[in-house]
C-alpha cells in the first residue's frame, strides 16, 4: 500500500463520491471534513469539478450539488449493460402479476446497485432507483447474490460487528453466514424491515453458464401488502430469475456482467 | 457570506483532475469501451500519463478494466452517482431560460410538470409577458386525466400504472372531461403515437394546454413541458409550430437530465 497523499484526482474523485442521496448538498466545510482535504484544496478541486459540469454551486447559499454533466454519464454506463433492455418483459411479468416495484440489481462489493426497475402502480417510494446503492446484507437483492458467494469470501468482505439500520438488521458475521446457508438452500432471500421499516423485498439470484452469481431481480413493497401473497410473489419471482438465466446461457453477456460482478 | 465566485481562468484549475474528467468524457453510446493509446490519441497525450490517471479513476470504481480485451468501461461509481442526481428536482431550475422563451414567444404560462401520486404536479413555472389568470399553482396536484402535462406523462407509463388511473372513478370537470376509460385508452395511445398531448375545455372552459414529455438518462418519461392558460391567446394554426417549438425544448432539457438520443 502506497503511503504518500493522495493525488489531486483520487481527491477530486473522493468529492464526488461524498455526495448521497441523504446529504445531496453539501457545504465546503462538510466537504473538506468527509474528504480530509484542507478547504482551500478542496475549494480548488471544486472549481476544477464546476468548470466540468461535475459540481454545481448554488448562488444562493454556496453549497454544492453534483452537476447535470454526470447525468450522460450514467447514461451511458448503463446503457452498456445492452442486455438490460431485453430485461424488460421480465419486470413487467412480475410487477403485473405482483402490483409492486421490481429490479435487476448487481453487486459491487459490499452494496447493490439497482440498475433496472419496473415501478410498482401504486404510490412509488424512492427508496432504490436507478443508481440507488444499498448495503447488500439488509436487502433481499444484496443476500440473494451474497448466498452464492463461498463462505470464506464473505467472512473477509464483512466485519464481526455489522451496522444497523433498524431493530431487523442482521447485526452479526455469525447470523450473516447462518442467514445466507438459509437462502443457499431454499433459492430466494427476504429481506423483511431489515433496511427500512415496514418494506420487504424478496430477491432471487441470476447466474452466468458457469453457475457463478452474476444479478438478481427482487420484487419490494410495504409488509401488509406483501405478506398476504408472500408465497405467491417468491413462485412468481423464482419463475423469472430463472427465465432470466435461460435467458442469458443463450448469450454471451454474462462474460461482460462478470466483470462487473467482483 | 456572500464571496464573489475567483474569475474561473484555466491557471486556477488543477489540470490532471480536468484531464481525468476528460477522459470520463470521451465515453458514448456508441463508445463504451476504450484502451490506454486510443485515450491518448484522442486528447493528444503521453500514454504513460492516461496510464496514471486510468489506474486513478479505476482504482477509485469510475472506470473498470474489461479482463478479456484489456480495455476500460465506465464503472459503477459513475452509475451510482447518476442515482444521486436524479432525485434531485433543482436539476430543472436550470431548465428557466428555456421556459422564460416559450412563455414570452407565445403569451402563455410555461411549465415543466411531473406526477407524484398519480396526480400531476407542478414544479417550475415562467409567465411571460401575457396577463393570464393562471389555473396552475407552483406545488399544487391536478388531475392527470383532464389536464395533457398529465397526460404527455401517464402515456408512456406502463400498463398497470395506467390502468390504475383510468378506472378510478373520474371527476368530470367540464362537459368535455373525458371520463370513460376506453376513450381514454384511445386518447393515451393517440398521445404515445403524436409524442404531444392538447386539451382543451377539459379541465376548465376557455382553457387549453399543450403539453410534450421529457426523458431523463435511462430514457424514461419522468415530466412534461406544457404552455396552459387562455384559450383566447393562441389560433389553431398555430399549434403545429408551438408543438414543434416545446419538443426543441423538452429534448434540450431531456438532455440536461443526460438523455442522448441514440
Amino acid at each position: 500500500m502506497t503511503r504518500t497523499p493522495n493525488s489531486s484526482i483520487t481527491n477530486a474523485l473522493h468529492i464526488l463520491k461524498c455526495f448521497s442521496i441523504d446529504h445531496p448538498e453539501l457545504s465546503l466545510s462538510d466537504i473538506a471534513n468527509y474528504t480530509d482535504i484542507s478547504k482551500s484544496t478542496a475549494c480548488r478541486l471544486l472549481q476544477t469539478l464546476e468548470s466540468e459540469g461535475f459540481i454545481h454551486q448554488n448562488a444562493n447559499d454556496n453549497t454544492y450539488r453534483l452537476g447535470s454533466a454526470l447525468l450522460s454519464l450514467t447514461h451511458t454506463a448503463i446503457n452498456q449493460f445492452t442486455f438490460l433492455k431485453e430485461m424488460t418483459p421480465f419486470l413487467k411479468n412480475l410487477t403485473n402479476y405482483t402490483k409492486e416495484t421490481s429490479y435487476i440489481a448487481l453487486l459491487e462489493h459490499k452494496d447493490v446497485i439497482y440498475i433496472k426497475k419496473e415501478d410498482s402502480p401504486f404510490r412509488v417510494q424512492m427508496l432504490s432507483h436507478i443508481g440507488r446503492r444499498n448495503p447488500a446484507y439488509c436487502t433481499g437483492s444484496g443476500l440473494a447474490m451474497l448466498a452464492f458467494i463461498d463462505e470464506q469470501t464473505i467472512s473477509d468482505m464483512f466485519p464481526q460487528q455489522l451496522p444497523t439500520y433498524t431493530k431487523h438488521t442482521i447485526s452479526t458475521l455469525e447470523e450473516l453466514q447462518e442467514e445466507l446457508k438459509v437462502i443457499r438452500k431454499q433459492g430466494y432471500a427476504i429481506s423483511k424491515g431489515q433496511y427500512t421499516e415496514n418494506i420487504i423485498s424478496i430477491g432471487a439470484p441470476i447466474f452466468n453458464t458457469k453457475q457463478k452469481v452474476i444479478a438478481s431481480i427482487t420484487v419490494t413493497g410495504p409488509i401488509n401488502r406483501i405478506m398476504i401473497n408472500l408465497h405467491k410473489f417468491i413462485e412468481a419471482l423464482i419463475q423469472e430469475s430463472d427465465k432470466i438465466t435461460n435467458f442469458i446461457e443463450r448469450k454471451e453477456e454474462d462474460v461482460l456482467l462478470e466483470i462487473f460482478t467482483k | 457570506m456572500f464571496y464573489l465566485k475567483y474569475s474561473l481562468n484555466e491557471s486556477h484549475f488543477v489540470i490532471s483532475v480536468k484531464r481525468a474528467i476528460q477522459i470520463l468524457r470521451l465515453y458514448t453510446p456508441n463508445r463504451i469501451e476504450l484502451g490506454i493509446k486510443e485515450i491518448a490519441n484522442l486528447l493528444d497525450l503521453s500514454t504513460s500519463t492516461v496510464h496514471r490517471y486510468v489506474k486513478e479513476l479505476e482504482q477509485e470504481g469510475f472506470l473498470i478494466q474489461n479482463p478479456f480485451t484489456k480495455q476500460y468501461r465506465l464503472g459503477f461509481s459513475v452509475i451510482s452517482l447518476g442515482g444521486i442526481i436524479q432525485s434531485h428536482q433543482e436539476i430543472y431550475e436550470e431548465a428557466n431560460p428555456i421556459l422564460e422563451n416559450l412563455a414570452n414567444r407565445f403569451h402563455l404560462p410555461a411549465h415543466i410538470c411531473v406526477m407524484e401520486n398519480n396526480r400531476v404536479i407542478y414544479l417550475l413555472r415562467a409567465m411571460g409577458d401575457a396577463p393570464t389568470k393562471l389555473i396552475t399553482k407552483r406545488g399544487r396536484f391536478n388531475d392527470v386525466h383532464c389536464t395533457a402535462e398529465g397526460l404527455a406523462i401517464l402515456a408512456f407509463k406502463s400498463n398497470p400504472v395506467i390502468e390504475d388511473i383510468i378506472y378510478q372513478p373520474l371527476r368530470e370537470y367540464t362537459p368535455y372531461t373525458i371520463t370513460d376509460p376506453q376513450e381514454l385508452k384511445t386518447l393515451i395511445h393517440q398521445v404515445r403515437y403524436d409524442r404531444f398531448s392538447i386539451t382543451q375545455d377539459m379541465f376548465a372552459l376557455g382553457y387549453i394546454s399543450l403539453a410534450v414529455p421529457i426523458q431523463n438518462y435511462s430514457g424514461e418519461v419522468v415530466s412534461s413541458l406544457a404552455l396552459i392558460g387562455d384559450t383566447n391567446q393562441i389560433k389553431e394554426i398555430q399549434y403545429e409550430e408551438v408543438i414543434s417549438e416545446l419538443k426543441n425544448g423538452a429534448k434540450e432539457i431531456s438532455m440536461m437530465l443526460g438523455y442522448y438520443e441514440d
